[in-house]
């Protein structure tokens, strides 16, 4: 039986949307999938090596699958599940290339999701969408069909794109992830001060003009950004996590 | 001279980058009608001459084999500058530039210069003015910069954080005339008018390149306003300035790179495709050729290294010299989209992150704008060349962290995550 070790709490605690983790426990409820928090998880680590500390990241990893193998063995889990883009992108690519292997997968919600879509049951949910592909999930991993299979599967949801002009430059062949902007959810760590305008940038310029209800990112931290560029240029808009949405519209 | 701290030298950065860049509505506005004319302008230069996107491929090829080879190349291109009756050098650094310089101009001259942005990587026009010189930035966009004591705050449009009611009021501020504060056309009338005389009346001529050629020692300079033309073609000696990593193989390689440039840069096809390889020359009477014609009498071309060739020896810092400067890169960057040129010093952006460390400011002063980068890619999806500046990025965090160049909220950040997997070893 498939138990999930939820991987990131710790980062959305940090990052203080502790609403991200809510939504998962109440996900996990909803498809009766057996969980289990990760307590030994050291926070945010996989940032580390885009900040300069590669050689570090390389120690701690170790520590990391050791916190995973302990999981394992003491509460049998057998899929890592996360709603960052960076994590599911260091275990899958950077640090696997080094070397570093989990002893169970990592995968991301979006993934986990759209693997179980025959058992979601979804109700309806008008709302009008527009998705933002997390960086290192759709530029970087092209993670993009899961994401956007999974909101199409509930019924009312209107999916809309992040338009940009080169989309119409049929030899460039590019896709909406691969021109979406970034609301600058590292800012956080690397310059604070600059967070909330550029994330407020980004609705104004990009998310408004598609008039949707809601926008939503398949990566947590880009999530974090989105909210608080909403708080601070008071767009009339919800900003919602990935599987906030997909909970929100599940049956039961 | 007391060496900065590098809390120091980020937070100065930080205030000056949220108070003057984001938190100023006019740098929004300006950028936001520049960047939406740039994206539906260059759509349609793809659009029409698709062929660019495979030649942009090519050109990559052509960059890589030429960065590999870069110092036979300028050898070669030096060679076919002497050739064609110019003067030829080689400047390992800044200083040896502007002394260059010194030797050609001396002091008292009038000098016009064309838009270059390695001239403003050893500041030129400054060095050039403190020698007695009065010097002319003739691009429309570096006039109001100069007008304005600013610095460049685009790679191709270096006012674009300046709308154009500032560009009104400026220009009334110099003529003393009246000038409708919508009227573009007025403004530009105005700037011509201004400089106009100033190209026949000047001692020297100045310029960049977009790209030269090693067989045939031909300089490519793209432009759509004229002034590279009147600076290359009105002054009695031309000088100019050139980065080392400008050098292709052929004459051929030079097109398809010139090409590239001007489509990725927005253009269907500039106004003006300059090529010069010599001073002005006849043989129009008895087949005797005979130097200065109509155009200058003399040309100098210095090839400046300055950090190149240590940039060339990295494998992963290399990929920065490929940059064509189309600026492309720049309009995609959410930061830069509100800040303008307040990101970064000499060069701009991600990419100018890595070229200020190694060419300008040196890497402890490249601190805060080597971590104002989201390392987000979308940079790489638009660059002609797909130029890895995020991977450039993470590389040179990593040096600065090795010399001992981190920020306080990164390293704080660090230290505890550093802290927590002690405790879980
Ligand atoms: S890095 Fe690429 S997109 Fe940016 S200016 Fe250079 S060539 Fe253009």
């Amino acid at each position: 039986m498939e138990k999930v070790l939820i991987y990131g709490w710790g980062s959305s605690e940090h990052l203080n949307v502790p609403e991200v983790n809510e939504g998962l426990v109440n996900l996990f409820k909803k498809m009766k999938v057996d969980y289990v928090i990760h307590e030994d998880e050291v926070t945010c680590a996989e940032g580390l090596s885009g900040l300069g500390y590669s050689d570090e990241l390389n120690q701690i990893a170790p520590v990391i699958i050791k916190g995973i193998e302990k999981a394992v063995k003491e509460h049998g889990v057998t899929i890592a599940v996360t709603p960052y883009a960076a994590s599911y992108y260091a275990w899958n690519f950077t640090l696997k290339d080094k070397g570093f292997e989990l002893p169970i997968p990592m995968v991301h919600i979006v993934q986990y999701l759209y693997d179980n879509l025959p058992r979601l049951k979804f109700k309806e949910y008008k709302k009008r969408v527009l998705i933002h592909d997390g960086c290192r999930l759709g530029r970087y991993a092209g993670v993009v069909k899961e994401p956007r299979e999974v909101l199409k599967a509930i019924p009312g949801l209107e999916l809309v794109e992040i338009y940009h002009p080169e989309l119409e430059v049929g030899v460039r062949n590019l896709k909406p992830w691969d021109t979406s902007p970034c609301p600058g959810g590292w800012l956080e760590i690397i310059m604070q001060p600059l967070m909330k305008h550029v994330a407020k940038n980004v609705i104004d310029r990009y998310v408004m003009p598609q008039k949707p209800d809601i926008v939503t990112s398949t990566c947590a931290n880009g999530y974090h950004a989105f909210k608080a560029g909403q708080e601070f240029g008071k767009h009339d808009i919800e900003v919602k996590y990935f599987s906030n949405i997909v909970e929100e519209a599940l049956e039961g | 001279m007391e060496e900065r701290n590098v809390d120091k030298i980020y937070n100065e950065y930080v205030e000056r980058i949220v108070t003057q860049g984001a938190e100023n509505e006019t740098v929004r506005i300006a950028l936001g009608r520049a960047i939406a004319a740039f994206r539906k302008n260059r759509q349609a230069a793809l659009n029409k001459y698709p062929h660019t996107v495979p030649l942009a491929t090519e050109v990559r090829r052509i960059k890589e084999y030429s960065i590999e080879h870069m110092h036979e190349l300028v050898d070669r291109a030096c060679e076919s500058i002497e050739e064609n009756h110019g003067h030829c050098y080689k400047a390992k650094d800044k200083d040896e530039a502007l002394e260059i310089f010194d030797r050609i101009i001396g002091t008292g001259k009038t000098i016009v210069q064309s838009k270059s942005l390695t001239a403003e990587e050893i500041s030129l026009r400054h060095h050039l003015e403190e020698k007695g010189n009065e010097v002319f930035e003739t691009d429309l966009g570096e006039f109001i910069t100069q007008l304005l004591g600013n610095r460049p705050m685009h790679l191709l449009a270096p006012a674009i954080n300046v709308p154009r009611e500032e560009v009104a009021a400026l220009l009334e501020k110099y003529t003393g005339e009246k000038i409708d504060h919508k009227d573009i056309t007025a403004m530009v009338n105005t700037v011509r008018k201004i400089l106009r005389d100033k190209f026949f009346k000047a001692d020297f001529g100045i310029n960049g390149a977009n790209v030269i050629s090693a067989d045939t020692g031909s300089m490519f300079i793209i432009e759509n306003e004229g002034n590279a033309r009147l600076v290359t073609g009105a002054p009695p000696v031309e000088i100019a300035l050139i980065g080392m990593e400008k050098v292709v193989p052929t004459l051929q390689d030079a097109f398809k790179t010139v090409e590239v440039t001007w489509r990725y840069a927005n253009y269907k096809m500039p106004a003006y495709l300059n090529i010069i390889s010599g001073p002005s020359k006849t043989g129009d009477i008895e087949k005797v050729i005979t130097y200065g014609a109509h155009g200058p009498k003399e040309l100098h071309v210095i090839f400046l290294d300055n950090g190149r060739s240590k940039m060339a020896k990295d494998k992963v810092y290399r990929e920065a010299l490929y940059c064509l400067r189309c600026g492309a890169c720049l309009y995609e960057c959410p930061v830069y989209e509100i800040t303008a040129g307040y990101y970064g010093k000499k060069y701009l952006g991600g990419i100018g992150t890595i070229w200020d460390a190694f060419t300008t400011v040196g890497f402890k002063e490249s601190v805060p704008m080597a971590y104002t980068c989201l390392r987000c890619g979308r940079c790489k999806k638009t660059c002609p060349l797909s130029i890895d500046t995020p991977k450039m990025v993470a590389k040179l965090r990593n040096d600065l962290k090795k010399m001992g160049y981190v920020p306080a909220p990164v390293r704080m950040f660090a230290e505890e995550i550093l802290k927590i997997a002690e405790e879980q070893k």
